[in-house]
């Protein structure tokens, strides 16, 4: 190995020291070639016939002098620069075509260095955060059988005294749920996962739900959904304040107070059948009439409860009974 | 008298390695000398070869040169083993040793060639 390297090293200096070494070793054939010739003389020979005989016997200078270059150095390159120079000396020869090349290499690259540019900023570099160049997550390295790699997860204290530290304006902690189990509507339902996140991380990150609010510190278990679950699962339907499964007697419990029509008996839920909307519901689909048995299943009307917070306004709610069997989705 | 033998790729670098060991520093001139003096004249030398193989060897660190005078007081440069090239010559002798041995055994082993 060393031997390859030293071989290279020897050959790069050749290249660069090119022509000196061929000095050198016209020299040395020259010299080489009077000591032949010497030895003819002595031999008896005239000086010319010794001349002509050490020629015969040392070999073309010029074959060896080439033979010499390729043992050397690199032959590739010097061609190479043998090429180059050719190209210079064309392109000098026919300066209007020569112009033409260079604008339209020129125009070609700049508008390919400002595609990437935007394509950079636009696909590659931003997320969805109003300064995701302020970004940046906590780490810490960790040995582990001896193998360094980040950390990610911390306990809480390490995420409260980072919270209070200057340097940083908001703190938002998140964390995947392990093998999540999700009921959508009663139905255990797979989803490629859950994140629990702190409740500020909307409001810090700056991110607006395009349905819907985020949710707030205040609230207690309420989920976001993402775009692609909204489309796959719910087929870009209603998904805000979906139905909402209830037990015998849940508003008399509750203290919901009833506007129109009855709500859920023994009866109904023992069918199956029925629903009981809220006060927002009508105002949202039904908002000049009487939503109540129109064929709808809608049995009564309660007035709003606010669930998320004091200052919230409720949405439309379905309420229907709580059973084993799936139940039918809101209207 | 027979004819003269070429000399077989990669047997130069060897004979000029044992030239050098049997007899220090010696100019391209000296080395081919001695290599048709030692083979009696047996092989066809154009002794600008010499050169071309001395590349290699300095390449590989087998060699040194330095520049001196020579015995017609030209410039010459001189040409040493180094002690890598002495051991490459140890390693290089026995293969070419045991190549012999067994291409003299096997064209022994079959009937003379008619």
């Amino acid at each position: 190995m060393t031997g390859r390297l030293r071989t290279l090293q020897s050959r790069l200096q050749a290249v660069l020291v090119g022509r000196r070494l061929d000095r050198e070793l016209d020299e040395e054939l020259a010299t080489h070639l009077q000591l032949l010739v010497d030895e003819g003389i002595r031999n008896g020979l005239s000086p010319a016939a010794a001349r002509h005989a050490a020629v015969r016997k040392l070999g073309h200078p010029d074959r060896i002098v080439e033979r010499h270059r390729q043992q050397r150095g690199m032959p590739f390159v010097d061609i190479l620069v043998q090429d180059v120079r050719h190209a210079i000396r064309t392109l000098w020869k026919s300066p209007g075509f020569t112009a033409v090349v260079t604008v339209s290499l020129a125009l070609g690259i700049g508008a390919n260095t400002a595609l990437f540019s935007l394509v950079d900023d636009l696909l590659l570099r931003s997320l969805p955060v109003p300064a995701p160049d302020r970004l940046f997550e906590v780490q810490q390295s960790a040995e582990f059988m001896g193998i360094r790699k980040p950390m990610r997860v911390f306990p809480e204290a390490v995420f409260d005294s980072v919270r209070t530290s200057d340097a940083v304006t908001a703190v938002v902690g998140f964390s995947r749920i392990d093998r999540p189990l999700v009921a959508i509507d009663g139905v255990p339902d797979p989803v490629s996962g859950v994140d629990r996140v702190s409740g500020n991380f909307f409001r810090d990150l700056g991110l607006q739900p395009a349905l819907g609010r985020a949710p707030q510190s205040s609230d207690d278990t309420v989920a976001v959904i993402s775009h692609r679950l909204w489309q796959s699962r719910f087929n870009r339907g209603e998904v805000l304040g979906r139905a909402h499964d209830v037990g015998p007697a849940f508003f008399e419990t509750m203290g919901v107070a009833l506007v129109r029509g009855r709500t859920l008996t023994a009866a109904d839920f023992a069918k199956a059948t029925g629903f009981v909307v809220n006060e927002a519901w009508v105002r949202r689909y039904s908002p000049n009439d009487d939503p109540v048995d129109r064929g709808l299943g809608i049995l009564g009307v309660v007035r709003d409860v606010k669930l998320a917070g004091v200052r919230v306004e409720a949405g439309p709610m379905t309420y229907t009974r709580c059973s084993p069997s799936p139940t039918e989705s809101a209207p | 008298m027979p004819s003269k033998l070429d000399i077989l790729q990669g047997t130069l670098d060897l004979m000029v390695l044992r030239t050098l060991a049997t007899l220090g520093s010696l100019h391209g001139y000296g080395i081919a000398r001695r290599i048709e003096q030692v083979s009696g004249d047996q092989v066809i030398l154009n002794q600008g070869t010499i050169y071309t193989s001395l590349v290699p060897l300095q390449q590989r660190g087998w060699i040194r040169s330095k520049w001196g005078t020579s015995e017609n007081n030209r410039r010459a440069r001189y040409y040493a083993i180094t002690r890598a090239g002495e051991r490459q010559l140890v390693t290089q002798t026995e293969t070419w040793e045991r190549l012999a041995a067994v291409m003299g055994r096997v064209l022994a082993s079959g009937e003379p060639p008619r």
